[in-house]
């Protein structure tokens, strides 16, 4: 084995959960978000001789998921375009960790896989990771205004999906 | 205050979802082996580019063996066809000779002084007894270190009989009549007498170009001015030191006075007046630098001025004379001499008048040559 395989299995080791937590955020959907975890880790086996550890692994690791998703998504939108099939995602059942808790969890799992991606994404690193501005602004390539304004709109847009989902309006102006 | 619905907690329920052992066991076996094939493709991807670079790199490196051995090929047989030609010339030479010289006593001649280089035409050849000799019309000479005006670069007769030296008893000269030839022209020595003998270094064919006596091509030196490169003779003209054929005087046309006369020779022209006095003429003479060696011996310049005539530009001397202190005649007398340069060889024309520099003038202004 060498170096680069040793360094992807630490890699993988440490990182590849907390990866496959993002995606099945990202995409809805366990086993493609298992497919896609894999892609995260064989491009980073191709970009490792390359990485110049100008960020941590983690934040490499979190941008290549992201760019992946992205793709994934966009090939999906192309594909269900021209199958007619544009909302297959919504039937994705809810995963059982989410169904084992609240009520209130399940709605906004439901809410959060509705929002565009960027909004989905910025609610999961800064709401569901917890991530500090400047880190997510890294991982995301964005400045920590653009994060700030653009947080804030999603959470906007998720209040509104709740709605949507069957919130009583007494509880609109303290959703969040 | 009322709670809000979804606390930070709240949102971080959503972080639960897990990554079973048996999922990422499951995941690590196929990125290992999709990492596995990726490498094996790229092993073969560049196994394959080296074999193609190798493959490349042995079919240019064949075309250029077979470039370079097709050229050493054709050369070659350019120069077997060149050999074949010269063997042709040479046995169609052979086949119609008028003569063929097969034996010489010149084996031992020993070279006393080499005098020039002559191109000449054959005109015949004799041979007597152990001695061969070819009667020759000089066309033009250079070379040797004789003095380019003297009588060994100028002989009276322009056909001249040479002794033939061959390089050994036996040899076979293929030479005919009219055919040209290149002389190295000496002085000889055969143990009990000198003489003048020549020797035969190249011949002219019917292509225009020189061969040596061997049938070859003629390629050598003779002076650092005059040299023989594939046949062609090769000189710079400051060297081919033969009298040009312009300044033959009867190529001279002028007017003079009508109540002169002139005579003469294609070398030296007198014009004499009705008293048959001689009063002026015209001659070819060498100088070197400045005109003073062009002029006349026992003479005194009084006066010098340019002139310009229609083949160029000279110098016009007022001189007075006198005759030499062992005439014991003291008489003196003007003469005007016009020095005019022909070509870059040092020779000049001197005409020359006596006493009256206006009839020089206008001799001078009529004076042309053919």
């Amino acid at each position: 084995m060498d170096i680069t395989e040793q360094t992807l299995e630490g890699l993988f080791h440490d990182y590849s959960t907390l990866i496959y937590r993002f995606l099945v955020l990202m995409v809805n959907s366990r086993e493609e978000a298992e497919d896609l975890t894999q892609e995260v880790f064989i491009r980073a086996y191709k970009g490792l001789p390359n990485f110049k550890g100008e960020s941590s692994y983690k934040t490499w690791l979190y941008t290549i998921a992201r760019n992946i998703a992205y793709d994934h998504c966009r090939k999906k939108k192309t594909l269900h375009f021209f199958k007619g099939l544009a909302h297959l995602e919504k039937n994705e059942p809810v995963p059982e960790e989410i169904l084992a808790k609240k009520e209130q969890t399940q709605y906004l799992y439901k809410a959060l896989v509705e929002l565009k991606l960027s909004y989905r994404e910025i609610i999961i690193l800064r709401k569901i990771k917890g991530y500090q501005i400047n880190e997510t602004a890294e991982i995301l390539g964005w400045s920590e205004a653009k994060v700030k304004t653009t947080l804030h709109r999603a959470l906007n847009a998720l209040k509104n999906e709740l709605l949507k989902k069957g919130l009583n309006s007494d509880d609109q102006a303290n959703i969040f | 205050m009322i709670k809000p619905i979804f606390s930070d907690e709240e949102f971080q329920d959503l972080n639960s979802i897990d990554l079973s052992k048996k999922q990422k066991i499951t995941i690590w076996r196929n990125l290992n082996l999709k990492i596995k094939r990726r490498r094996k493709v790229s092993y073969l991807k560049n196994s394959l580019i080296l074999l193609s670079t190798l493959l490349i790199v042995f079919i240019l490196s064949t075309n250029l063996l077979n470039r370079n051995l097709n050229k050493h090929r054709q050369s070659a047989a350019i120069q077997k066809n060149k050999m074949v030609t010269a063997k042709e010339k040479q046995s169609a030479i052979l086949k119609n000779p008028e003569q063929i010289l097969k034996k010489s006593d010149s084996e031992h001649w020993e070279l006393i002084e080499r005098q020039r280089y002559d191109l000449a035409i054959i005109e015949k050849i004799n041979t007597n007894a152990n001695q061969i000799s070819i009667v020759v019309t000089r066309e033009k000479s250079f070379g040797g270190d004789a003095d380019p005006y003297g009588p060994v670069f100028n002989p009276d007769s322009k056909t001249r009989e040479y002794r033939l030296k061959t390089s050994d008893e036996k040899q076979t000269l293929y030479l005919k009549g009219k055919m040209k030839v290149l002389l190295a022209v000496g002085h000889y020595a055969n143990g009990q007498d000198q003489f003048y003998a020549a020797e035969v270094l190249s011949y002219k064919d019917s292509n225009e170009k020189f061969y040596n006596p061997q049938g070859q091509l003629a390629n050598f030196r003779l002076s650092s001015a005059v040299k023989m490169v594939n046949g062609e003779l090769e000189t710079t003209d400051q060297q081919i030191k033969e009298k040009p054929d312009n300044l033959n005087l009867n190529n001279l046309t002028m007017i003079i006075p009508t109540n002169w006369t002139k005579r003469g020779n294609e070398n030296e022209i007198f014009f004499d007046d009705k008293s048959k006095q001689t009063v002026g003429g015209i001659s070819i003479v060498g100088y070197y630098g400045d005109f003073s060696a062009a002029l006349p011996n026992h003479s005194q310049i009084l006066k010098t001025d340019n002139v310009e005539v229609s083949f160029g530009k000279g110098k016009i001397f007022t001189l007075l004379r006198d005759n030499p202190a062992a005439s014991n005649n003291s008489k003196t007398w003007n003469e005007i001499h016009a020095i005019l340069p022909i070509n870059k060889n040092n020779l000049a024309l001197d005409v020359w008048v006596q006493g009256n520099k206006d009839i020089l003038l206008s001799i001078l202004k009529s004076i042309h040559l053919k």
